[in-house]
């Protein structure tokens, strides 16, 4: 029998998939999340809401085929692949040294937003942790900041179980160094 | 401290609970037996402790909402915006934008644009009351009005009023008074009445008669139509006038005909 349910052309994208999120509640839910790790792993709030922009053009490729799971694991894949890749970038291409302009020389005011985070967060934690090299920074975070056991830290970063639990040790040793 | 000390990678690995129970087990027993380890994995517990410690971040106020903003491509393919209504309510805006667009290109070309013919038996009544308020007329701005008028003449612009459509600047010096009134649109030649003659003013094509013993040019000035009403003897001042009053040349770059299109509908909206 002939049915009169509308049949949805082929053209047509299919339905918003069960379990996934929208680019608007993953902003919204996990907006915080995704920020404060992209703040340990960058240092500062100038390059974490870089990365940050970043990461939401990934999410927003991503969720198409996103499957539903850990969620904050997921971000935090793209965030550190994200990281990471831009510091791969930055060594390739070097910025060009700034000479002797003063105004370049003066570290530049504070927004309030950096001023407020300054009175609420232990500078000298975070500035310990941005002299890590990103490799060691990135395993770091996704241990002591997003809470990753090893196995699925090694599967976010491609390197063996092995390398992680190097990578953390030598991290929270040269933080140790560092913080006396 | 020995950094050499903090090299054994079994202790963070001990901290996180990722020992093997075999490597587990053999590191308990060096805990047991050196209080050098049990300082060293004290150490590197407190640095763990510290760095677990850290509070979240919170973004800037409103950072997320500008990042949906910045990404438009991004956010275009949306599954939420893929919906039949939604795609329905985007075609239809992007529809009524093109259409308006057209709209104003239309009338900045040229197409609807306002055709004037002066009412001059109405000018003529007013220029005889050229410092009152009254006939629908309202005082307006000097600044605004100086503007509109002719660029250079004898005589001084001592008053200006405004009705709905037409504007009128009132010069005068000690022989007498004239008024020059501005209309938006171009002169419809077509319908104006018999008894005139077609002239040229300052490049300008215009059209000229007498009635109730006054001197009438009407000029058309590009985008306004000026008609200058001044006594018979003052004829001379009326013309230099009429070929003085400010011409609209009429650009063909996409910016002019947009900006007439704008200037066009607003007239035929009414505001």
């Amino acid at each position: 029998m002939y049915s009169f349910r509308r049949r949805r052309p082929l053209s047509e994208p299919a339905p918003v998939r069960p379990g996934v999120p929208t680019w608007e509640a993953v902003a919204r839910e996990h907006g915080r999340f995704l920020y404060s790790v992209a703040y340990r792993l960058s240092g500062n709030h100038d390059d974490a809401q870089d990365l940050v922009q970043e990461v939401m053009m990934r999410v927003q490729r991503g969720l198409a085929t996103y499957e539903p799971g850990n969620l904050e694991g997921w971000l935090a894949r793209i965030t550190t692949n994200a990281f990471l890749d831009d510091r791969r970038r930055r060594a390739r291409r070097p910025e060009a040294p700034l000479g002797d302009d003063p105004d370049r020389l003066l570290a530049p005011a504070p927004s309030v937003d950096e001023a407020l985070a300054a009175t609420q967060l232990p500078d000298h934690i975070q500035a310990a942790i941005a002299t890590l090299a990103p490799d060691f920074r990135a395993a770091l975070v996704l241990c002591d900041v997003v809470g990753l056991p090893y196995g699925e830290i090694a599967d976010q970063l491609g390197v063996p179980v092995g390398t992680v639990r190097s990578r953390i040790h030598r991290a929270r040793a040269q933080l140790r160094e560092q913080l006396g | 401290m020995n950094d050499d000390r903090l090299t054994d990678d079994r202790l963070s690995a001990w901290l996180d609970g990722e020992l093997a129970p075999a490597e587990r087990a053999e590191l308990d027993d060096e805990l047991a037996r050196s209080a050098q380890l049990r300082a060293d994995i004290e150490a590197i517990s407190a640095v763990r402790g510290l760095v677990r410690s850290l509070p979240p971040v919170d973004p800037p106020f409103g950072f997320f909402e500008r990042v949906g903003r910045t990404a438009p491509r991004a956010r275009a393919s949306r599954p939420s915006i893929r919906s039949r209504a939604a795609r329905r309510r985007l075609v239809g805006s992007v529809v009524a934008v093109a259409a308006a667009w057209l709209l104003i290109l239309g009338f900045g070309a040229g197409v609807g644009a306002l055709r004037v013919v002066p009412p001059l038996d109405a000018l003529a009544d007013r220029h005889a009351t050229a410092y009152a308020a009254g006939d629908g007329y309202t005082e307006m701005r000097m600044a605004d009005a100086e503007v509109l008028g002719p660029a250079r003449g004898d005589m001084a612009l001592v008053a200006a009023w405004h009705d709905a459509t037409v504007v009128q600047l009132v010069y005068a010096d000690s022989g007498g008074t004239i008024s020059v009134f501005r209309q938006r649109g171009s002169l419809d030649g077509d319908h104006l009445p018999a008894g005139g003659a077609a002239m040229a003013v300052g490049g300008m094509a215009a059209w000229s008669t007498e009635m109730h013993e006054l001197k009438v040019v009407v000029v058309d000035a590009g985008d306004a139509v000026y008609t200058v009403v001044g006594a018979m003897a003052n004829t001379d001042h009326v013309v230099s006038m009429a070929g003085a009053v400010p011409l609209v040349h009429r650009s063909s770059s996409f910016w002019s005909i947009t900006r007439r299109g704008v200037d066009r509908v607003g007239d035929t909206v009414g505001f």
